[in-house]
């Protein structure tokens, strides 16, 4: 059974991690893993008979034995991880980084904006907590345990989360990248990386999230990211998936956001075996906005599956979400659109739209849009298609001289490139315009 | 917005028009089940061998199964121990003219307005009078017999047409496909069995007025239609209950076979006794329908009119198997007070150049919560399939829930599916542009109600869609619009 295989390596994970604490098991957040670790063996790892695990299959892999620890983690350098990032190296050099490798954060590989004010990165311990009042609120809260069995994994294991804040008012110009590195270059490891990130009233940052594997044995990185967008502020979110061809990752992202303030992500799948996204967003207080993009561009024997939850908990919110997918060789692309209207949450306006395009006879997509709704003065709109490329497009492309595989590449990469177009990092949009057209076998076009 | 709220408690206050029992002499068996009930029941119907078998062995694959619980619904747990299985109207031995039959049924039916003297001669409605559990009356057979449809309880069929049931049910819905058909399969009472012969275009709407009329019986209805190549038919089902407390239980099943060139047009209008405003009482009704386009050139449509039951639970579904199949849903479905649907479609495409079209409109009032559930399945084998679907919710009041779960799987990249869905309540903009030309609220609500059904209503043969509009005005337009 590779679920009960699976369980003992989190039990033993979380026993060394407790033996490792010297004392401090008595501290709030030894009582939250312990909680979390509770919760994950009630949930259990989900099956596909599990309604919203029913395309993702996990237990293939699962069962692996994986390590927590790898020594030679410690001798990662500079250079392997700018091999890991590749040109993200140069297209983010300007912004500052943090690094995280195997879970563990590692200040002597990030650039710290030490001399400037408005932002500030610290380890996530019983101290913060203790003296934080907002981190304390935020922390395990944002991403709830009982909602997901890998959320309640990773609180049970996570050992160094990273907690960045962005003080009240600061308009970070440049971007954040949070580098997260899995060194499998020894042994199978299970990686759990924890964020927290707390932006303040007015505040303003980009965020890019990147997930790396190097080495040749297998990497399981299970991350979550808790967001709390303050009133007024505006986080822009980039995660992009971008790694080696067998990697697997099943991350979570959740953000509250709170009065007039605004969240905007972008979750660009391009490189990777298996990719699980789970994006959950509760607009918590009036005038609080949403805006998801995604695109997932696949090919041999991808698998991704993006999960995305707008919680409307108030009034007056507004959300838009917009999923696009091209889907090539044996690739399986999985979305799934959730927007709740709750009983107070009048007048809000939601808008999902999810769309998809299959090049190959091998290829599959799978799509759930759903609205569940208990307000009556709501504009909620939701719209799905799959299909295939418009034939007289491209027979007019064609008749302009274009032949007929270019034709095909030039419309699959705009059709993508509406996802990308509202990427406002230019730097970043750009590296994935390139990445995305040489998958297709185009070149970005300027739209 | 004080006339708006008006409105509104008199949809609330709307009760079931429908509310009234017949005291007729019933042949009841004891409450609960066994595989001596499912024994009586197959003798009592005078069943051949190889029918009491195939119920013997859904009975066995229904005591292994587990009663589903996703569905988005809510409903105290059903006890299968507390249900009477088995109840017929005491009759005399035949009946082969309408004097026969008890008079107090005669009037059950002016009441519910289908007055079979007056439908046999006016209409043209054949009409297979369903009373809990025994067909009393079929009327038109002899007619349909010249052309050789048969249209007959199902009962008959099992003793008349062996062979064509032998061969088809359980055929589209096998016994073990889920809790409720395992059940219906092991217990089923009576139903109608049709087979329109090959290229036989059935000259009258064939139909069937259910009602759920003994107490605590669970109605169990099996049906099944068969169109030979290149014939044409199109039923009709109807139903309303009397007013009772306790919930009842409705497992029907419902099997559609449409060969090469074949065409079957299926509609319902549903009017069950959806319980008091306290949510107290009202049917449950738990159905399987299922058709399958056979062959190539087939076509399959489900038109339904939901307004009743406290809880609605059904997905007419469509297997397009033969090339250049169609299916079809077209549905409206209307809560109110504390009733709860769940209700969809499937379709799915194997054939060639299939083709299938939703159309849903929910409208949830009250405390009720509408829910569409549907599944668009495309195989691998699927070339050129084509769907699209549109889900549309009104919301009226502020209590009620509106939920979309749409389902699109597509494994053919020559597939084209389109999925869209939208949720609103009547906008204010939209009445104040009616107020402004003259129509008061009332009416400009009454107005765009009916517009928005139109769709699906305009899909209902002549004889429902008067029907289905007087429910309509029932269960919310009275007091709407």
């Amino acid at each position: 059974m590779p679920q009960a295989a699976f369980n003992d390596v989190i039990k033993r994970s979380f026993d060394d991690l407790s033996k490792r604490l010297n004392g401090s098991a008595s501290g709030p957040l030894h009582k939250m893993r312990e909680a979390a670790l509770k919760s994950f063996i009630e949930q259990g790892v989900p099956t596909t008979r599990h309604e919203e695990w029913k395309y993702a299959n996990v237990l293939p892999f699962i069962g692996l034995e994986y390590s927590r620890v790898s020594e030679i983690a410690k001798s990662v350098t500079e250079k392997d991880i700018d091999e890991a990032l590749g040109e993200l190296v140069s297209v983010l050099e300007s912004g500052w980084r943090v690094t995280i490798v195997n879970g563990q954060f590692r200040g002597d590989l990030s650039y710290l904006p030490a001399a400037v004010t408005g932002v500030s990165v610290d380890v996530l311990s019983d101290k913060l907590i203790a003296n934080d009042e907002v981190v304390r609120a935020a922390y395990g809260s944002v991403a709830k345990s009982d909602a997901h069995p890998f959320v309640a994994m990773n609180t049970a294991l996570a050992c160094d989360g990273v907690v960045i804040r962005v003080a009240k008012g600061s308009e970070m110009k440049r971007p954040l990248h949070i580098a997260i590195i899995s060194d499998a270059r020894q042994v199978n490891v299970l990686t759990t990386p924890r964020i927290l990130i707390v932006a303040e009233e007015g505040s303003e940052i980009d965020i890019v999230e990147t997930h790396s594997t190097i080495g040749d044995q297998q990497a399981l990185d299970v991350s979550v990211s808790e967001i709390a967008v303050g009133s007024n502020a505006h986080v822009r979110f980039h995660k992009v998936a971008d790694d080696q061809d067998d990697s697997r990752h099943i991350g979570y992202t959740a953000a509250t956001v709170a009065r007039d303030g605004r969240f905007t992500s972008h979750c660009i799948n391009i490189a990777g075996n298996f990719i699980r996204n789970d994006l959950v967003i509760n607009l918590a207080d009036v005038g609080s906005q949403a805006y998801l993009y995604g695109a997932s561009v696949l090919g041999g024997v991808q698998f991704a599956d993006s999960h995305t939850v707008v919680d409307h908990a108030v009034n007056n919110c507004h959300s838009e979400e917009l999923y696009k997918g091209i889907y090539d060789g044996s690739s399986i692309g999985v979305f799934n659109g959730k927007i709740f209207v709750r009983p107070q949450a009048q007048k809000t306006t939601a808008y999902q739209s999810n769309h998809s395009v299959l090049l190959s006879d091998k290829a599959q997509v799978n799509a759930k849009p759903q609205l569940e709704i208990w307000a009556d003065d709501v504009k909620c709109s939701h719209g799905a298609t799959l299909g295939q490329l418009n034939d007289e497009a491209i027979f007019y492309l064609r008749s302009r001289g274009i032949d007929a595989d270019k034709a095909r590449a030039l419309m699959t990469y705009a059709f993508v490139a509406e996802v990308l177009e509202h990427i406002d990092h230019e730097g970043l949009r750009e590296f994935c315009e390139k990445r995305v057209a040489s998958k297709l076998g185009t070149e970005p076009l300027s739209l | 917005m004080a006339q708006d709220s008006a409105i509104l408690d008199e949809v609330v206050q709307n009760d079931y028009k429908y509310g009234f029992t017949t005291d007729i002499e019933q042949d009841l068996l004891p409450k609960g089940l066994s595989e001596d009930v499912v024994r009586f029941i197959s003798e009592k119907k005078q069943e051949p061998e190889w029918m009491l078998a195939w119920r013997l062995k859904a009975y066995q694959q229904w005591l292994k199964m587990k009663e589903p619980a996703w569905p988005n619904v809510t409903y105290p747990k059903i006890d299968f121990q507390e249900i009477i299985y088995w109840a017929s109207p005491k009759k005399k031995e035949s009946l082969n003219s309408l004097d026969e039959v008890d008079p107090e049924l005669l009037a059950t039916f002016a009441k519910l307005g289908i007055p079979l003297e007056e439908q046999k001669f006016l209409t043209g409605v054949a009409v297979d009078v369903v009373l809990d559990s025994v067909s009393i009356k079929t009327t038109f057979q002899d007619k349909l017999a010249e052309l050789g449809i048969i249209f007959c309880p199902m009962s008959e069929a099992i003793r008349e047409h062996p062979e064509l049931v032998k061969q088809y049910i359980g055929s589209v819905v096998p016994t073990n496909d889920n809790f409720y058909s395992a059940l219906n399969s092991a217990v089923f009472s009576d139903g109608s069995f049709v087979y329109i012969p090959k290229g036989v275009r059935c000259p009258i709407e064939l139909s069937t007025y259910f009602r759920i009329n003994a107490r605590n019986t669970g109605q169990f209805e099996r049906t099944l239609i068969v169109a030979d190549e290149g014939s044409y038919v199109s039923y009709l089902e109807g139903c309303t209950a009397p007013q009772r407390d306790e919930n009842q239980l409705h497992a029907a099943v419902v099997e559609l076979v449409a060969h090469t060139d074949a065409e079957i047009k299926y509609s319902t209008v549903q009017n069950w006794y959806p319980g008091d405003k306290e949510g107290k009482g009202g049917i449950f009704n738990f159905v399987t329908k299922r058709g399958i386009c056979q062959g190539d050139r087939s076509k399959i449509s489900w038109t339904q009119v939901e307004t009743g039951s406290a809880i609605t639970w059904k997905y007419p579904s469509v297997i397009l198997k033969g090339d250049h199949s169609i299916g079809e849903f077209y549905s409206v479905a209307v809560t109110n007070h504390l009733q709860q649907a769940d209700t969809g479609t499937k379709m799915m495409h194997i054939g060639k150049n299939t083709r299938s079209r939703i159309v849903s409109k929910g409208i949830s009032a009250g405390n009720s919560q509408n829910s569409y559930r549907g599944l668009v399945k495309v195989l691998k084998v699927a070339e050129g399939a084509r769907n699209f679907s549109q889900c549309d919710s009104l919301l009226i009041g502020d209590a009620c829930g509106a939920h979309t779960f749409p389902y699109l799987e597509v494994a053919n990249k020559t597939a084209t599916v389109e999925h869209e869905a939208t949720t609103s309540k009547i906008g204010e903009d939209i009445l104040f542009y009616c107020n402004q030309r003259g129509i008061d609220t009332e009416s400009a609500v009454a107005l765009i109600v009916n517009g928005y059904a139109r769709e699906v209503l305009n899909q209902l043969p002549m004889e429902f869609a008067v029907e289905a509009q007087k429910l309509l005005a029932i269960s919310l337009e009275g007091s709407v619009g």
